[in-house]
């Protein structure tokens, strides 16, 4: 069944087309990558996705249903977390707070109280300072906070934006053995990544994205042959961003 | 928030230790200044009066993050409702004659008039609430002096009703440091109880970081309405209190601009993000002003006669804010609260400075 229906989707900033006409859909259970250069328009499809960015045009569907003028709080309701490249966690709260608002939507305080010892079961790193501030964690520790944060809400579909981002290979393998776990208890995934290899580990289906727009789609196996992937990180990457005329507007 | 699960009499005293703790301490200075003269003993029905003003802006700003120079009118608004249902109407016949005639007649006790003036400032907090939450930054806090300036002018020129610039007089004056510690007290705990719930939790993460909180599911403008209503009916409180405490009430001579100032400074100054904040902001300032104030009507040390020029204790609030703001942008206490004393071996391991941890 599809979990996730993106059709011709647009986002624009002011001049720039971050995202243009984009069609990306998912499965339920399904693990699916986003992969591209910087300025591709990954994060801003994830965040439109969420509700936090506004769509120009195109459509959004939840299992079936449009979402597409839905509040981020209602797309939260309706099983969508993200966690975002800034990993949005609430620096000056402790990360045991950080926990429970991510619960917030949540009225079984006592599933919340076992989903939180989850958590720390999942990551002891963050039980072993539940009571500091969460801006004195390091990137890795605030990293798995800020995908703890977003497991608290129950997601059904979960959308990770560069999860790997700035942190030791240690740590990253870390962060990947959980979305592993994640796939496994059915969850369904919406992976944003530059490390094509690290998501290719884990994904069932991936984008390459360019430009703001699906240049090539299948299986890791299928990507992975030819250096297709390469090619399109590395050779015309420097086109990252359109510009946009009013007449093209219109003509959208 | 206090785990449910084990509820025992030892759990909620520890849960509600930072704020009882205080409490217990205003209670023992209270007892003992009122003790050294009628004098000193309205010194501290007067701090603690502003202790409650200042309760009721941090369950906003505190929680929040956003300033309010609108908590005034509350004080305002509350302030006059209850001397309408509680001058006696004899006096009221005489002093406010267009009064209409149902509140003519009225001849209310103190705690309806304390009921009647909260219920209507959490009114106007309501009404006006829904359009300002929408408002963040500096766009929120011009809207609410903007409000408190509107009520200002009203009850400035509603000669009929508030006796214009002149002096309202009549009030029963029936609050006394007992009365006002008690109230202080119930205002300290309505704030306790608000920031560690559930809704105070939440309001904090918008207050960090609005988008992330978004993004979480918050409905960061519902909670802070609920937030405004509460702050405005605790800052009410005090607003009632101290109309009863001096017996007359007036808007002439930007009185309650002064008074709004004067609780925004000591929140400032005290820290903004902690209950102790409140505590420690209002006693700080409150005990600066005192002494200003001796010195602004002359005292003699060594011999030498010292005479400040008045209006030096206003200079010296603002001086204080500002010291604040440069020197501890956090408040004396950097948002934190007081933590439960600990007895273990360790115990020179810990800071012995700085005897508070890190709360909220």
């Amino acid at each position: 069944m599809r979990h996730l229906d993106v059709v011709g989707l647009t986002v624009i900033y002011g001049a720039v087309r971050a995202v243009a006409n984009m069609s990306i859909h998912l499965d339920e259970g399904e693990t699916v990558a986003l992969i591209g250069p910087n300025g591709a328009g990954k994060s801003s499809l994830l965040l439109t996705i969420a509700g936090v960015v506004p769509a120009r045009s195109g459509s959004i569907k939840l299992r079936g249903e449009d979402i597409g003028s839905a509040s981020v709080e209602q797309r939260v309701g309706s099983g969508i977390s993200v966690v975002p490249e800034t990993r949005d966690i609430f620096a000056k709260l402790s990360v045991h707070e950080n926990l429970l608002i991510g619960a917030s939507l949540r009225r079984d305080a006592a599933v919340v109280k076992t989903d939180i010892d989850r958590m720390y079961s999942l990551f002891p790193r963050l039980a072993e300072r539940r009571k500091q501030m969460a801006g004195f964690l390091s990137g890795g520790e605030q990293q798995m906070l800020a995908i703890g944060r977003a497991l608290m809400a129950r997601p059904k579909l979960l959308m990770l934006d560069e999860p790997s981002l700035g942190l030791a290979p240690i740590i990253t393998d870390k962060v990947y053995e959980t979305i592993a776990e994640l796939k496994k208890s059915g969850t369904s995934i919406l992976l944003v990544e530059q490390n094509a290899e690290r998501a290719f580990g884990v994904c069932d289906r991936a984008y390459i994205i360019q430009a703001g727009r699906v240049t090539l789609e299948g299986s890791p196996e299928e990507l992975a042959k030819g250096g297709l992937v390469e090619q399109a990180l590395f050779g015309r990457a420097a086109a990252g961003i359109v510009r946009t005329s009013p007449q093209v507007e219109t003509a959208q | 928030m206090i785990d449910e699960a084990k509820i025992t009499p030892s759990a909620i005293f520890r849960f509600l230790w930072p704020c009882l703790a205080w409490v217990v301490l205003l209670a023992i200075l209270t007892f003992a200044i009122s003790a050294i003269s009628p004098a000193m003993s309205r010194i501290a029905t007067d701090t603690l009066i502003k202790l409650i003003m200042v309760t009721g802006l941090y369950i906003f700003i505190g929680n929040s993050g956003i300033l309010s120079f609108g908590h005034g009118a509350f004080l305002i608004v509350s302030a006059y409702t209850s001397a309408w249902l509680t001058i006696p109407p004899m006096m009221k016949k005489v002093i406010l004659p267009n009064l209409p005639q149902f509140l003519q007649l009225v001849d209310a006790a103190p705690y309806v008039g304390i009921v009647g003036g909260i219920l209507l400032a959490a009114l106007v907090a309501l009404l006006i609430g829904i359009p300002l939450v929408r408002l963040s930054g500096i766009a929120a806090s011009i809207g609410t002096f903007a409000f408190f300036i509107v009520v200002s002018v009203i009850y400035n020129n509603w000669t009929g009703w508030t006796k214009g610039t002149a002096s309202l007089v009549g009030l029963p004056v029936y609050v006394g440091p007992k009365i006002a510690l008690c109230a202080a007290s119930v205002s300290l705990l309505v704030a306790w109880l608000f920031q560690t719930s559930r809704y105070g939790l939440l309001l904090r993460a918008t207050r960090e970081d609005l988008v992330a909180a978004r993004a979480s599911g918050i409905r960061a403008e519902r909670l802070r309405l609920v937030a405004f209503v509460l702050s405005a009916a605790v800052a009410a409180l005090g607003g009632i209190l101290w109309g009863h405490s001096n017996g007359a009430l007036s808007t002439a001579n930007n009185v309650y601009l002064n008074l709004q100032f004067t609780i925004i400074a000591m929140l400032v100054v005290g820290g903004v993000r902690s209950l102790s904040g409140v505590v420690v902001g209002t006693l700080t300032l409150s005990i600066i002003g005192e002494i200003f104030r001796r010195l602004e009507i002359g005292v003699d040390i060594f011999g030498l006669n010292i005479i400040l020029p008045g209006g030096s204790r206003e200079v010296l609030l603002g001086l204080c804010m500002l010291l604040a703001l440069i020197l501890r942008p956090d408040g004396l206490t950097r948002g934190l609260e007081l933590s439960w004393p600990r007895r273990s071996a360790n115990r020179h391991k810990l800071p012995q400075e700085n005897p508070m941890e890190l709360h909220s």
